[in-house]
């Protein structure tokens, strides 16, 4: 089956296509790591590029996504240990205080579409909980969001709360939101900022040392 | 304010709706100088009608927790000691001292159903989405039956009444029918309903904006005209009723979508006004060239957006210069000196306000 197909579904958000794609291709005998590598990264790739690009706003980015979850939710379960670890295990929040998502749900899905784990812990994120999260021996990065410029402070206590619990040397901190920039970042001693999700996605993978997909 | 400072000061602010050439700028440096001009959001302990001070959250705030008169003691604003000082209206440098009802509390968002939350950690009133699928919009109460419009018109008596004519009462901090939606539907399935039930879509946006204009015409069939005009939350009067609408979530989604689900109802809100004003940022101008095709809104403000805005003043010059083309334009942010000169260097002055919240030294 052509697995550019499935990428066009994907790119145009056609989550019942897809599917129904993935369905069908996995009762072929379809390799379901071709399924991810071959449409469902390149599909959420282009969608990152064209977001990127202004060509596509957050609704498009939405679409692909839950096309990309539908055939997701078929491939994931068959995956063999022989198919690898994903690329690295992410924990995404908001931090406390602030309820906003989308700039965080953006995030997280441009990076599951790159290939990532992504345990999104939700919104109103303690200190603790991201600290409880990051203690998986799995998990390499953690991604902190937030819009408003009054809890600011909870991204800075997130790190100290990671650095106390001397978590700082096997993963890496990133954050982002709409007021955060660089000098924010050097001053809380994070590992890094974004300004988008697909920068985002591209600073993940740099922190972490992963090449491009192939 | 004599009778003559306040005529002068009237026909300035005519002539800044009209973009009279020779005229203007508006300048508020009040928040410069300490002086603000409206009572400030943040900071503000909130005393409830049973004469404890807020000190829960989570749990939604009603109506009944609420007395408007001890809430109004409490903020803190500038003029209060000044406002029984003077037989006229208070004014700082060329605009009108104004005030709003309690600008923390998201007063159109609860008259639709939404359940208001405080959090104290972060001094914020939310509002929490309610309706489960956009199919359910036509659930959504009428304002009248909702018991936050009569606290609101309680809350804008109590204004008028403590005002005397002192100050000036300016509608409270209503967002557009973009941001309603998202906030009675919640964002992301805001966004997968343009796709998903775009007619019901555009039939909840319409049932917000019939909520918005009723709410924003309860307050001013309430206020005092002054000389048959009122003013706008930035101080400045018009000469006819007036309305701020704010559409942030359309930074979200492309100006196509905005200008087909959003634009006709926040152009209704300002047909039902003789001046309007609409609230954009300036890191999400992507749809400005929607504004200013039509008539309405009759202005745009744009707020200057810090942290990861891709844009410097000077990269907004040519769009506000745009603006000024056709609308009158306030703009509003921290920003530092020299960006404060390069914008009324560079800027015509005919209809443009301008008001630095903070001024850095570089």
């Amino acid at each position: 089956m052509d697995l550019d197909a499935l990428a066009k579904m994907v790119l145009h958000g056609d989550h019942i296509g897809a599917e129904q794609w993935t369905v069908e291709a996995l009762a072929e005998t379809v390799e379901p790591k071709a399924i991810i590598d071959g449409a469902l990264i390149p599909g959420m790739d282009e969608v990152g590029r064209r977001f990127k690009g202004g060509e596509y706003h957050l609704p498009e980015v939405l679409i692909a996504a839950r096309a990309m979850k539908a055939s997701l939710k078929h491939v994931r379960p068959l995956l063999s240990e022989a198919d690898g670890p994903s690329i690295g295990r992410v924990v995404i929040g908001t931090v406390q205080g602030d309820l906003h998502d989308i700039g965080k749900n953006l995030v997280s899905m441009m990076l599951e579409g790159a290939g990532f784990e992504v345990l999104d812990l939700g919104v109103d994120v303690s200190p603790e909980a991201f600290v409880e999260a990051a203690e998986d021996e799995d998990t390499r990065l953690v991604c902190l969001s937030t819009l408003l410029t009054t809890t600011m402070p909870k991204i800075a206590e997130t790190v100290k709360a990671l650095d106390a619990a001397e978590l700082r040397s096997g993963l890496k901190v990133m954050v982002g939101g709409a007021p955060v920039d660089q000098v924010f970042t050097d001053q809380i001693k994070a590992d890094g900022y974004a300004t988008d999700a697909p920068a985002a996605v591209e600073l993940a993978k740099s922190l972490l040392g992963v090449g491009e997909t192939s | 304010m004599t009778d003559t400072g306040l005529s002068d000061t009237l026909k300035k602010h005519k002539a800044f709706w009209d973009r009279e050439p020779g005229t203007g700028p508006l300048l508020n440096m009040a928040s410069v100088e300490g002086r603000s001009l409206y009572a400030p959001l943040q900071g503000v302990s909130i005393p409830l009608a049973d004469g404890t001070i807020l000190s829960t959250q989570g749990d939604p705030l009603t109506p009944d927790m609420i007395d408007p008169t001890l809430i109004l003691n409490a903020e803190e604003f500038p003029a209060r000691e000044d406002s029984h000082k003077t037989d006229g209206p208070l004014t700082v440098d060329d605009l009108f001292v104004t005030r709003a009802p309690f600008g923390k509390i998201p007063w159109v968002e609860a008259i639709l159903g939404c359940p208001v939350v405080p959090r104290l950690d972060t001094g914020s009133i939310y509002s929490a989405p309610f309706l489960g699928a956009v199919e359910l919009y036509d659930t959504i109460q009428s304002p009248e039956q909702s018991p936050w419009l009569d606290l609101l018109k309680a809350y804008t008596g109590a204004l008028v009444e403590d005002s005397g004519g002192s100050y000036q009462i300016a509608q409270c901090l209503q967002r557009g029918p973009t941001d309603l939606t998202s906030a009675v539907l919640g964002h992301t399935r805001m966004c997968l309903a343009l796709y998903d039930n775009p007619n019901e879509l555009k039939a909840l946006a319409e049932k917000c904006t019939e909520t918005f204009i009723a709410v924003a015409k309860a307050q001013q069939s309430q206020v005092p005209a002054l000389e048959g005009g009122f003013s706008n939350p930035f101080g400045v009067w018009s000469p006819g009723s007036v309305v701020r609408t704010q559409c942030d979530v359309a930074s979200s989604i492309s100006s196509d979508q905005y200008e087909e689900f959003f634009f006709p109802y926040d152009t209704e809100i300002c047909k039902n006004f003789d001046y309007s004003v609409v609230h954009l940022h300036s890191g999400y101008l992507h749809h400005m060239d929607v504004f200013l095709k039509e008539r309405y809104p009759t202005a745009v403000q744009v707020s200057l957006d810090t942290g990861s805005t891709p844009y410097t003043v000077s990269d907004l010059i040519p769009v506000f210069s745009r603006v000024l083309e056709s609308k009158p334009l306030f703009v509003q942010g921290d920003m530092t000196r020299e960006e404060l000169d390069e914008l009324l260097g560079a800027l015509p002055s005919r209809g443009l306000y301008v008001s630095p919240r903070r001024i850095f030294d570089d």
